[in-house]
């Protein structure tokens, strides 16, 4: 089976190319067209920004890329490029073995993206038996490291808990060390501060930058919120009805926007 | 706070659109298929006395067990009844007593629904903790308890399974009555210093309504099982009444030589059956979309 | 865990004393039938004055709550009364007929689980596919078809066309295999739409999201990360389930003629033997108190979030 690869020194530094993909859910009586002729690049060890409002399409290149789109969703045209492989082209089979050994991606409800009936342990561990081979006994103990990187406290006793039991940045935190727990080429992060409180919010985006930085991970920043872009993407992307209005790095956008959305987009956020 | 108020806005105005809900039903196939036979059964019931070509209660000896004839349209059974009128008139007799089950439910399960709801407190708790054990038992033990320790008959059936089936039945009102409560217009009808009275019946019973008829016809279908069931095993109607569940009792011991006698009282609960459950869910997808 | 346990027994004790009421209190409503009908067995054609007599040697002629404490003494020592037909202690003829019940109820419920969660589920993963039609088809079939007339044409088929099974009665059945067929094909609709609607539910949280992005496989997806968090409303539901079966199984019972407690149950209430049916009613309804606790500790076991409640 051969893939179409993109062949390059470009490729080397790019995680994620997305090249005009069109995405469209097809409802009974309708179809709505959510992403329209979308081009994206995330570069290796940089945090690139999606930023647009509800309803934009934002989440859904996301969950497009980690090919967890839902059920009515077809994808029309384009290319998904990860880590210099369309995944589009890919047969089922091997997709989700594939797009979860090179990305992985954490949600904005990070309680509802634990299951409630298993511990915080049984989900690292699974998470890290499906990309390390090694026993039960190591991957426990790679447990408790990785949740030490992402500086939660007592970690013996976290992996005994259930989420229920554990706050909602807690919660993010432990997504994350999931997320991690190897060296993925690509992060989603979809909205992964919007759930929680303002306090917990830098600690959590800190945390994001840390593994940026540590892993060399390009980070996809999917947000509404202009606040944590300035802070940390590099580059950005506005996004509104299915469409990439403008894009381009921190500074073009922030000092000289383009577009008439951008420009309101800032203005409402300043 | 607001979108909670802005849910039971919009689920109020899809109560409230009755016209809506009818034509909704009107698109389902199924539904309307099943409105259609309903519509026959009814017919069939109310006009039992001039449709059925014999008395369904004259034994004739020396007709017994025959096969189809001219007058006897699908034969006679083992008392040489005529087959054909015991079955229409069992229509009547099913829908008689499934209204009747349905009217006592009701009668039982809204007030004390309604007044839970509204009541809220302690008046509310201990309604509740009530409804909970009814819900405990299973309908059939509570419905032979009844049946079993008075007299087994037909009146006695009816007040055994509206006595079970009440509960359910006034804890989805309580419900409703608990949204209809926190709505503006309550507010509204306390500032114009309405009594209680008026405020139950004139306000939230009005705006409850269509949904508690929803429900109702989603009730028949199993109703009416049940009492085929009830008078299948003596527990409901007594013989020689022309009902369904005591035609198929009969026809048991006939098995080995008269098996289509079990065939038509048979098909002629599941038809019904399956009609009103049909319409029962148009009707509940209508209100649901 | 015990304490709870045993709070959860004490707080059970005022729907059985309820129900236990009930049931005397409409058994005295018949009272004078019974003393009629005990006299007429004694005496054949009894006058006046001896049915006057039983009234007072049963005592009838008190009032109900004092019979009703006297009887509650007995039963809460063990002891039903008698049964009017053949004078053995209901006790004994509960515990003769019961294992009967149980085995084909249990059956049932064998059957039951496995019929409602393969189609439930299946129909959930592959909805829209041929066997998501098959299943509502099922449903709906199940919905609207009276046990007694599928179990009646069942007894014809296996009974009188193919042989398999007596059609006059009599214990010809090692398993009630046919009987128990009967009640879980008949009740089995509910909890296939009730597993489908779950388990489409859960497929779509967020968890089992984040599960396939972290790359776990669709098979465990279901096994271990959907159908955990499915099974728990609908292991309430069943617990509920497997008391309609207990109590609901005297039709099949006497279709069948399967010589169980409902069948028992059945026949006392045509003879008027009511100490064994008041028996019946309050030993069933101690069974469903019963089922009700065991479910809930099994929901407690797979359920962390109700262990601090």
């Amino acid at each position: 089976m051969q893939y179409k690869t993109k062949q390059g020194v470009q490729s080397e530094n790019k995680a994620l190319e997305i090249r005009s993909l069109s995405l469209d859910y097809i409802m009974p009586d309708q179809s709505i067209h959510a992403v329209v002729d979308l081009n994206l690049v995330a570069r290796t060890g940089k945090i690139t920004a999606i930023v647009g409002e509800s309803g934009s399409g934002k989440s859904t290149v996301a969950l497009a890329v980690m090919g967890i789109q839902d059920k009515n969703a077809v994808i029309s045209n384009g290319e998904i490029y990860l880590a210099g492989t369309d995944i589009l082209s890919m047969p089922k089979k091997g997709l989700r073995s594939y797009v979860s050994n090179h990305a992985s991606i954490i949600f904005q409800d990070p309680i509802d993206s634990l299951n409630p009936l298993l511990t915080v342990g049984e989900q690292l561990v699974e998470a890290i038996l499906i990309h390390e081979k090694t026993t039960k006994k190591q991957a426990f103990t790679i447990a408790l490291n990785q949740l030490l990187a992402v500086s939660l406290p007592q970690p013996e006793e976290l992996m005994k808990k259930y989420p229920f039991m554990l706050s909602g940045g807690m919660c993010q935190r432990v997504m994350i060390a999931i997320a991690s727990v190897f060296r993925p080429a690509l992060l989603i992060a979809d909205e992964p501060t919007t759930a929680l409180d303002v306090t917990v919010q830098a600690q959590i985006l800190h945390q994001l930058d840390s593994m940026r930085k540590r892993k060399g991970t390009a980070i996809l920043l999917i947000t509404h919120d202009l606040g944590v872009v300035a802070e940390i993407a590099d580059d950005v992307c506005v996004m509104k009805d299915g469409y990439i209005v403008e894009s381009g790095t921190i500074d073009d956008i922030f000092s000289n926007p383009q577009h008439t959305y951008t420009r309101q987009l800032l203005a409402a956020a300043l | 706070m607001q979108v909670k108020t802005q849910a039971v806005k919009r689920s109020n105005a899809r109560f409230c659109s009755s016209h809506g809900i009818i034509n909704r039903i009107f698109t389902q196939k199924a539904a309307v298929f099943g409105l259609l036979i309903v519509a026959l059964i009814i017919v069939i019931a109310i006009a039992a006395s001039v449709i059925a070509p014999n008395d369904p209660l004259k034994v004739n000896m020396s007709m017994r067990l025959k096969g189809p004839s001219p007058l006897y349209w699908l034969g006679t059974d083992n008392l040489g009844r005529c087959i054909v009128s015991r079955l229409i008139w069992g229509a009547r007799m099913s829908l008689i007593y499934s209204m009747c089950v349905l009217g006592l439910m009701m009668a039982i399960g809204i007030p004390i629904g309604l007044l839970s709801g509204y009541a809220g407190g302690r008046i509310d708790t201990f309604i509740m903790r009530t409804i909970d054990i009814f819900l405990s038992l299973p309908t059939f033990l509570m419905a032979l308890a009844i049946a079993g320790m008075l007299e087994p008959s037909v009146k006695n059936m009816i007040i055994a399974m509206a006595s079970v089936w009440w509960a359910p039945y006034a804890r989805i009102i309580r419900g409703m009555a608990m949204q209809a409560k926190q709505q503006d217009f309550m507010l509204a009808a306390k500032a114009a210093a309405c009594t209680h009275t008026q405020i139950i019946f004139r306000h939230i019973l009005r705006n409850i309504a269509p949904p508690i008829i929803v429900m109702a016809t989603l009730e028949i279908g199993s109703i009416i099982l049940a009492i085929a069931s009830f008078s299948f095993i003596g527990l409901g109607a007594q013989p020689p009444t022309p009902e369904w569940g005591i035609m198929l009792s009969d026809s048991k011991e006939f098995m080995q030589t008269q098996p289509q006698l079990m065939v038509y009282p048979g098909i002629a609960i599941i038809v019904t059956v399956m009609a009103f459950n049909l319409l029962g869910e148009g009707l509940k997808n209508a209100i649901q979309n | 865990m015990l304490k709870d346990i045993g709070e959860r027994l004490f707080t059970l004790i005022p729907v059985l004393l309820a129900v236990s009421l009930i049931t005397f209190i409409l058994g005295s409503m018949s009272s004078g039938d019974t003393a009629r009908t005990l006299a007429e067995k004694k005496y054949d054609r009894p006058t006046y004055e001896q049915i006057e007599e039983i009234r007072t040697e049963m005592g009838f002629d008190r009032p109900v709550l004092v019979q009703y404490v006297s009887w509650l003494e007995d039963a809460v020592r063990g002891n039903l009364g008698f049964s009017y037909s053949n004078d053995r202690p209901v006790v004994d003829e509960i515990v003769q007929y019961f294992p009967k019940t149980f085995q084909l109820s249990l059956l049932a419920l064998l059957f039951l689980t496995i019929i409602s969660f393969t189609l439930g589920i299946s129909s959930a993963v592959f909805s829209g596919s041929w066997i998501d039609k098959i299943s509502r088809v099922y449903c709906f079939w199940s919905v609207s078809m009276p046990e007694f007339w599928f179990g009646l044409i069942l007894l014809y088929i296996f009974g009188a066309r193919l042989g398999l099974i007596s059609v006059l009665g009599g214990n010809s059945m090692k398993f009630p295999i046919i009987p128990a067929l009967t009640m879980s094909l008949c009740s089995g609709g509910i909890y296939v739409r009730l597993i489908r609607t779950n388990m489409e539910e859960v497929l779509n949280k967020g968890y089992i999201r984040a599960a396939r992005a972290k790359g776990v496989s669709e098979y465990k997806i279901i096994t271990k990360h959907a159908l955990k968090n499915a099974m728990l409303p609908v292991i309430n539901k069943l617990g509920i389930g497997f008391g309609s079966l207990l109590a609901g199984s005297a039709i099949i019972e006497s279709i069948f003629s399967w010589n169980g407690l409902g069948n028992l149950a059945l026949e006392s209430v045509k003879l008027k033997d009511y100490p064994v049916v008041q028996g019946y009613v309050l030993f069933m309804a101690v069974l469903m108190v019963l089922i009700n606790l065991t479910v809930d500790i099994i929901c407690g076991i797979i359920d962390p979030r109700l262990k601090n409640v």
